[in-house]
């Protein structure tokens, strides 16, 4: 029986969920429409279908459909500066149909603000034009270095309140068991995932990590059960098998770069190319990090914890601590910074984040203007011109 | 000059000078003073502390330092607050106590730890869940660890009694500025724009007992006037501020009276009251859990929508004037709905895109002008 | 009994002498506007097309971006309630007006008796003003007022996403040199202003009749774009530079009469 590569098995798992959230409502389950980085573990137990307004707004900017949806927001008078996910999304709900198909409409909506403030008046927004409930995680933002108790006890005092919501809308009881394996399941493919990530670390890396961001899709979709596991599992040995034999993605490895950020999702051709053509290969990102997300599953606040930790709901210094721990351990040659005009809690920090990292590391960065959904905001030519003049001051610096 | 004058004429000059108000404080006292960034925060717990509560609310100022730190899609106020911040403006402050109100201001103070790094700014994370019992229990505990750091960092202590007096006396003073904002509609003549603004302002830079005086006297003299409704539009304002003076200076020009408003800087601060509870902390937390309408604050329910309708209403309103701060996302996301609560009850609205700094208003004259014409040929 | 109407734009000067709030006396278009000798040659031109002198006119009401600064008139109103009484005057049947000028773009609702319900002006910048078609019409090599004829022979569309001018532009340059027709990246650059224009009018919504007005009005590429975006008909408003002169002598007449 011959495996499917990794590349291969995503395409065929993504569109096998998509179909099955399309029937979800045949099938008499819910669905719930749920931010990236939530604790899906809850809606799992429930056995709730969970769709992601998110990666089906990626989905339809790669299909290059994302301006159909974004010109029906902005006449409703939604403004172009606000996140262009939630552009495309709220334009969705209008249209009903987009150029990368069709999302159930939700029954339920599971918002948890750990990447940043705007899901929160985004999901206010579904809840009012759908009139559906609204289960809010609010995962308050780290000043300080670690969260402080009584922050923790606030989490799980929502996690409580959540079940007893769950309990409510689904009218059955919690399943406790399920949400155990859950959790469990949760924590290992996040540990196979975080492996799968750490290969970026060898030479010759043997992944092009652009392809991590379709990889990302199941620890999104499936974290928390049985299908990312055994998808990253898939992923895990695959790229395994490859460092064994000392395959890289690239014959000619010349520049190492790590992106910071949300890719261009209306143009991934052209950031596989201009890596490719140069002999570059981006060997990790901050951004799938962010999904690494493992706890002890017997302690609420552990998982409390955990779920608050990823690098946007942190402050200054773990920001800088987490790029300049992958510059190191990633040997990387240069850092391209996205500044996504939809994300203002990321770009903000961008400037001096890379001033300190180029101070301590000296390790060049470029920042590109862009936005991950919007096509209007990027410019193929500034583009194309920052990242080869990234590579020339990389250059510079050898000779 | 009437008592009237000389009040408006103190309050417009404390409004304009803030850091000089904080120097004044420190070297007649020789306490401390404790900056307060937008937009909800219980500044009860400072002023408890035997120190100054100083609103930070950006400024006029020239953005030149700005720009090394954050990128040109960041709002007016936050770029103003970051400008002072470089610039060492908030040096004179013992500590900044700076809540995490939307993705633009809770980066600005990790920005500021960096470009300022000597004076203190301590974080306060208010919740999205601040209804359930989890949520008020949260919110009295992360005042209680502000009170915590504000020790740590000044010696100077909150006990439960002086935090009960404070909001004893912050309650009587928001009590006071919405009775202002009442008597204010019905004397256009003197309370323009421009001044009840000063009125406004210029409670962020003083103690609150001091401003409560002013505001009570300046109440009681309008009572005794003549009622004077305006000869122009009366209407509700609504947004984050109706800065900057040119603004203001614009919307007296063509006669609007502003007989309420919905504005972060303004009624959001003053309209809710902090209910009773043994303890003090809670009592914050309870503040927090009843208040409503905020772009800032969650609210599945949407309320803004009627609640601006019901202020039109309460004052027999001519229309609402929508001052969006241009990048401000929380209110550009409100912005539909806000239009269609208005629409479905036939209330005329102005949409009208500010920044704190404008040195031109000509695009905001035609289309104040235009609206006040429509409102008035009704 | 007369009034008149004076609009003071940023490039032209136009007057109007009303009789009875009825009869157009005069109508003058002087193409320089304000801070020049523009609004004092249009009045002159107008008094003498009329064959009256200035003491013969009973109110004179200015508008238009250089209203602030004209000393001759008695009162002066902005350009939106006047556009939408001078519309009116023409077009009785108009309940949207689409104005796109040289510098913005304007989308007023108005009522059965002329008054403005509701308005929307653009905040942005150039794009889909007269000013984008300006600087694209140089790019290309041409006029402006060869735009409408040549995006006339395009056989397809070239689209231009890019909303800001300046990214637009390039855009422009890159798709000729990429070989693509004239005339087909003219029809872009038509459905560009279109769309920009059609999302200023879906904040306000569209009732019948919608009516044009302003210069770019003239170009008819635009005006057939925007037909296909906004999915109604458009009716160009005839006389169109002189509309708010019209509605601004119209009101002066109306301010006279109430008294």
């Amino acid at each position: 029986m011959t495996k499917l590569s990794a590349k291969d098995a995503i395409k065929k798992i993504q569109a096998e969920y998509y179909e099955e959230a399309n029937r979800a409502h045949e099938e008499g389950k819910l669905v719930a429409w749920v931010t990236s980085i939530a604790p899906r573990e809850f809606l799992e137990a429930m056995d709730i279908v969970t769709v992601y307004p998110e990666n089906h707004a990626a989905a339809i900017a790669a299909k290059k459909g994302s301006m159909e949806m974004i010109d029906i927001a902005e006449s409703m008078g939604y403004s172009a500066d606000i996140c262009s996910y939630a552009r495309v999304n709220l334009g969705y709900v209008e249209k009903g149909d987009s150029a990368a198909g069709k999302v159930p409409y939700p029954d339920l909506l599971f918002c948890c603000n750990n990447i940043c403030d705007t899901v929160t008046k985004w999901y206010e927004i579904l809840a009012r034009r759908l009139n559906v409930p609204l289960i809010m995680i609010d995962l308050p933002f780290g000043f300080t270095p670690q969260p402080t108790e009584h922050q923790l006890e606030y989490v799980v005092g929502q996690f409580e309140n959540a079940i007893s919501q769950l309990e409510a809308i689904c009218r059955k009881p919690f399943n406790y068991s399920r949400f155990e394996e859950s959790m469990h399941l949760s924590n290992q493919a996040a540990l196979l995932w975080k492996e799968s990530m750490e290969f970026g670390k060898k030479k010759p890396c043997p992944f092009n990590g652009l392809d991590f961001f379709n990889y990302m899709a199941q620890i999104v979709c499936s974290r928390g059960n049985e299908k990312a596991v055994e998808f990253f599992t898939l992923l895990r040995d695959e790229l395994g098998e490859k460092v064994a034999r000392g395959e890289g993605y690239l014959a000619e490895e010349k520049y190492r770069i790590l992106w910071d950020g949300i890719p261009l999702w209306y143009n991934l051709r052209l950031m596989n190319n201009t890596f490719k053509e140069n002999n570059a290969v981006m060997v990790g990102s901050t951004y799938p990090d962010n999904w690494a997300v493992t706890y002890d599953t017997t302690d609420l606040k552990s998982m409390a914890k955990a779920y608050m930790g990823n690098f946007s709901n942190r402050e200054f210094t773990f920001r800088f601590h987490n790029m300049l721990r992958m510059v190191r351990d990633y040997s990387i040659d240069g850092v391209v910074m996205h500044c996504n005009r939809s994300c203002k809690n990321q770009d903000f920090a961008q400037y001096a984040l890379a001033r300190e990292i180029t101070k301590v590391t000296g390790v060049p960065v470029t920042i590109v203007d862009g936005d991950q959904d919007d096509p209007r905001a990027f410019s193929e030519a500034q583009y194309v011109t920052r990242i080869q003049a990234l590579f020339e001051t990389i250059e510079r610096s050898r000779n | 000059m009437s008592r009237i004058e000389e009040i408006l004429k103190e309050m417009e000059y404390i409004a304009h000078h803030p850091a000089q108000m904080v120097m004044k404080w420190k070297s007649e006292t020789g306490k401390k003073a404790v900056g307060i960034a937008p937009i909800h925060c219980a500044e009860e717990v400072v002023h408890a502390a035997g120190m100054l509560p100083v609103g930070i609310w950006g400024g006029q100022t020239t953005l030149t330092r700005a720009s090394e730190y954050v990128q040109a899609f960041c709002c007016s106020i936050a770029k103003a607050i970051m400008e002072l911040s470089a610039a060492g403006a908030y040096k004179h402050l013992d500590a900044i106590v700076f809540p995490e109100t939307c993705d633009t201001l809770r980066v600005i103070p990790l920005m500021m730890r960096i470009a300022d790094p000597l004076t203190p700014v301590i974080g306060l994370v208010l919740p999205d869940n601040r209804k359930i019992p989890a949520g008020i229990e949260y919110t009295a505990n992360e005042y209680r660890n502000i009170a915590k750091r504000l020790e740590e960092i000044t010696g100077n202590m909150v006990t439960d009694s002086s935090l009960h007096a404070s909001i004893e006396l912050y309650n009587k003073h928001h009590a006071a500025m919405m009775r202002f904002f009442d008597v204010a509609a019905e004397h256009a003549d003197i309370i323009n724009p421009y001044w009840r603004h000063q009125v406004v302002k210029s409670s962020f830079f003083i103690l609150k007992e001091k401003h409560l005086a002013l505001v009570e006297e300046l109440t009681s003299e309008l009572s005794a006037l003549p009622v004077n409704k305006g000869k122009g539009p009366r209407v509700v304002v609504t947004g984050i501020m109706t800065e900057p003076d040119n603004l203001l200076h614009l919307l007296g020009e063509f006669g609007y009276t502003i007989v309420a408003d919905d504005l972060a800087q303004s009624s959001r601060q003053f309209r809710t009251h902090t209910p009773d509870d043994t303890d003090p902390f809670i009592r914050l937390g309870k503040r927090f859990a009843a208040f409503e309408g905020c772009s800032c604050v969650c609210d599945p329910d949407k309320l803004r929508g009627k609640i601006l309708i019901d202020m039109v209403n309460r004052q027999q309103a001519d229309g609402v004037v929508v001052l969006i701060l241009k990048f401000c996302d929380p209110e550009e996301y409100d912005y539909p709905f806000i239009k269609q609560d208005l629409e479905a009850a036939g209330i005329p609205h102005l949409y009208l895109e500010i920044e704190q700094q404008m040195d031109s208003v000509e695009q905001l004259r035609t289309r104040l002008q235009a609206f006040s014409e429509m409102l008035m040929d009704r | 009994m007369l009034t008149m109407g004076v609009d003071i734009g940023s490039a032209s000067s136009k007057v109007v002498i009303l009789k009875d709030g009825k009869d157009i006396l005069a109508g003058v278009v002087v193409p320089v506007g304000t801070g020049t000798s523009g609004p004092t040659r249009a009045l002159q031109q107008a008094l003498e097309m009329a064959k009256v002198s200035k003491s013969d006119i009973s109110k004179v009401v200015v508008t238009g971006y250089g209203r602030m600064t004209f000393k001759e008139a008695d009162e002066q109103v902005s350009e939106i309630t006047c556009h939408a009484k001078g519309v009116h005057h023409l077009v009785p049947s108009a309940r949207t007006i689409i104005d796109i000028g040289g510098q913005d773009a304007k989308v007023i609702k108005l009522d059965e008796h002329g008054y403005v319900t509701n308005f929307v002006m653009n905040e942005k910048c150039a794009a889909g003003t007269g000013r984008f078609l300006e600087v694209m019409a140089r790019v290309l090599e041409v006029s402006v007022s060869d735009l409408q004829e040549l995006g006339d022979q395009a056989e397809n569309i070239v689209p231009i996403s890019s909303t800001c001018t300046v990214f637009a532009e390039s855009e422009v340059i890159s798709q000729l040199a990429a070989g693509q027709k004239s005339a087909d990246v003219v029809a872009g650059i038509h459905q560009s202003v279109a769309r920009r224009v059609a999302g200023l009018a879906g904040r306000v919504g569209l009732t019948p009749d919608v009516v044009m007005t302003g210069g770019v009005a003239q170009n008819g590429g635009v005006v057939k774009a925007l037909e296909r975006e906004l999915k109604v008909p458009i009716v160009v408003a005839p006389k169109s530079q002189l509309t708010g002169a019209i509605g601004a002598a119209l009101i002066a007449y109306e301010k006279i009469s109430k008294r």
